[in-house]
């Protein structure tokens, strides 16, 4: 159980932005030297604010984006060196679930052309009539029926359409699957039927997966461990009970005491956290949560902690924990 | 307890080419002066259309005002005249918006906009309008308040500029806010500052605020009362530890038990089956039977209205959840 199915090493992604009256050309790094590794079978959430770069993340992973350095292995092959024809097959094992379901189906195409398209692309099933029978089965595992397959995008609910989604990802029998942020375009009530689709999916199929998310109680409901990012970099990766229970990194701790609770006997008198997140035009030298941070020590402002093993279901990048222990 | 806000009965239509939405349909609830009145739902559920309908800013038509009475300070706002609400608004109500980007304008300063607000409200010059506006920065805790007028909209993050749009908004001394969203745009630490924020505000400045969201978390953590409402209704109106814990309506316990808790981990979420209607042609009766599993055959024909049926607890159910489930 315990393989690694995907792993980076000092991924790094640079955007080149242009700012200000005069359009100068400035560097951010988005993806900042990023280590992970994710298991055969696991779910991995990535937490984190906007622009903390979780999305530039998974877009790299699903190899949507390339990476400016840094390398990254799925199922112990290079990505960032084999050639495109074998990429391909790579491509298909890779499947990514968009935030936005309302953008991310073609509007002129029935979910019968929408699902059939990447079966054609990858040359999967015999014949017309046999892939037919895929994108029904498909559909029928996402809670959806046949009298559906000739229909529009635009006919259907929000739920419904990231079902959809979900299927066009299912269909080319995926290893692993990245979700972006699959339920934050969907009300409370919708959401819940989508993640409950989506643990029953994990089970069923005994895929990995990746959950990009902003939302730390989504990530406890779907998630069996969870990295952490900051403006680029991952602070914290723990097992999800400890993450909850014993969190890290400050900044973890500072964002579970953020989300307002839905009983009003947990109210707290005042807002734990100060300050805003930095921009990236512009960080902070060190620790970039640094600024911000409770814990702050001297060296915090010279120099950037690495991610350390903290115990057996936690790793954190802090110079204040490593002191403590 | 002094009313500030009583909102009886309304019942809103709007006529577009694809026929006539009926957007709100027994809308009834109340605000008591200093506390803070959380009307939640989801998309679609008319929580905007009836803080719009507050402050009179629907355009009308396509919307019509089909019945009911908005009680506000003793008198019905919807009764008076175009001029006579202008000096209300921004005046004595107050709005704020989702996106602080697209309520500010581009192309002023801070400083312009808001000592334009000031002075159209108040017979004073630029300079002491300007004046005015450095301290209400100071009082939403905006750390150099010199230097964020002097900039543009652009220029600030998003919790700065919605900091900026409540200071704002509060800087005529309203009576009452209505925050539409206003944190829905934020990240969480952020979010959780603008919300002391407003809690502060009402202490300090002692306002009324309506506060609209579709996060349970939000009204939770600081209102008073909670309205639920449901594809264009109140379904349910109390205050929020009794709804929290004792909801009586099958879509605010369905709703809330859909919510993934932070605080535990647990194998299945429960769900509310389908989703919202379509306003252009709801469901006859009780617009949430479709998807309620207590729906008698009276909830198919005739649309329940909202009754007391405990003090301060408003329900509009035929058959609720009985004695109401105990979440503890």
């Amino acid at each position: 159980m315990n393989n690694t199915i995907l792993k980076t090493q000092d991924l790094r992604k640079e955007f080149q932005v242009r700012v200000g009256f005069l359009q100068k050309e400035r560097k951010i790094t988005a993806v900042d030297n990023v280590n992970l590794n994710i298991l055969q079978s696991e779910t991995i959430g990535l937490v984190g604010e906007s622009g903390c770069g979780k999305t530039t993340l998974g877009r790299i992973l699903a190899g949507l984006l390339s990476p400016t350095s840094g390398r990254f292995f799925y199922k112990e092959k290079e990505i960032t060196e084999i050639g495109k024809k074998k990429n391909k097959q790579i491509r298909r094992e890779i499947q990514m679930v968009f935030q936005d379901p309302f953008s991310s189906l073609n509007p002129r195409m029935t979910v019968s052309d929408i699902l059939s398209r990447p079966l054609k692309v990858f040359k999967i099933g015999k014949n017309a009539k046999e892939r037919t029978n895929m994108v029904l089965e498909t559909l029928e595992s996402v809670g959806m029926k046949s009298e559906h397959m000739s229909r529009y995008p635009h006919e259907f609910s929000g739920g419904q359409r990231q079902r959809i989604a979900v299927a066009r990802s299912l269909i080319v029998n995926p290893d692993f699957i990245i979700l972006d942020e699959p339920t934050s375009a969907l009300d409370v009530s919708v959401q819940a039927q989508i993640l409950n689709l989506l643990l029953d999916i994990k089970n069923n199929f005994q895929l990995t997966m990746l959950l990009i998310t902003h939302d730390l109680s989504v990530a406890r409901f779907q998630c069996d461990r969870i990295a952490v990012m900051y403006m680029g970099r991952i602070v914290e990766i723990s097992d999800k009970e400890a993450l909850f229970n014993s969190p890290a990194h400050p900044y973890t701790r500072i964002l579970l005491t953020s989300i307002p609770r839905t009983d009003p006997a947990q109210r707290r008198e005042k807002a734990v956290s100060t300050g805003e997140v930095p921009s990236l035009l512009n960080p902070p030298s060190g620790c970039y949560f640094a600024p911000r941070c409770p814990l702050k020590m001297d060296i915090c402002e010279r120099s950037a902690p690495e991610l350390k093993r903290v115990n057996k279901h936690q790793t954190c990048a802090c110079f204040a924990v490593e002191n403590k222990r | 307890m002094e009313r500030i806000l009583e909102v009886k009965d309304l019942k809103i239509q709007f006529d577009t080419e694809e026929g006539t939405v009926y957007a709100l349909e027994n809308v009834s609830f109340h605000l008591n002066k200093g506390e803070i009145l959380g009307i939640i739902g989801e998309t679609g559920s008319g929580k905007s259309v009836t803080a719009s309908a507050i402050n009179r800013i629907l355009p009308v038509p396509p919307a019509r005002i089909v019945n009911g009475e908005i009680i506000f300070q003793g008198k019905d706002v919807l009764q008076y005249k175009r001029e006579e609400m202008n000096r209300i608004r921004g005046k004595k109500i107050s709005m704020i918006f989702q996106e602080p980007m697209t309520a500010l304008n581009p192309v002023f300063k801070i400083k312009e906009q808001m000592s334009d607000v000031i002075m159209h409200h108040q017979k004073i010059n630029r300079k002491k309008a300007v004046k005015q506006a450095t301290e209400m920065l100071e009082q939403v805790r905006i750390p150099d308040p010199e230097m964020v007028l002097d900039k543009y909209p652009h220029e600030l993050s998003g919790g700065m500029r919605q900091r900026v749009m409540i200071a704002t908004a509060l800087s005529c001394e309203a009576d009452l806010l209505i925050a539409d969203e206003p944190t829905t745009a934020l990240d969480v630490t952020t979010q959780d500052q603008i919300l002391a924020l407003i809690q502060d505000m009402r202490k300090n400045l002692d306002i009324s605020v309506i506060l609209i969201t579709h996060d349970f978390g939000v009204v939770a953590e600081i209102c008073d009362t909670v309205a639920v409402m449901y594809g264009g209704s109140v379904v349910e109106f109390t205050d929020i530890y009794t709804l929290t814990k004792k909801p009586y309506h099958p879509y605010s316990n369905g709703l809330l038990k859909a919510i993934p808790p932070v605080d535990q981990t647990i194998e299945k979420l429960n769900t509310i089956p389908g989703s919202v209607p379509n306003l252009l042609k709801p469901p006859p009766g009780c617009r949430f039977h479709p998807r309620c599993e207590n729906a008698l055959e009276k909830c198919k024909i005739d649309p329940p209205s909202l009754t007391e049926i405990e003090e301060n607890h408003f329900i509009a159910c035929y058959n609720p959840i009985k004695g109401g489930e105990d979440n503890e």
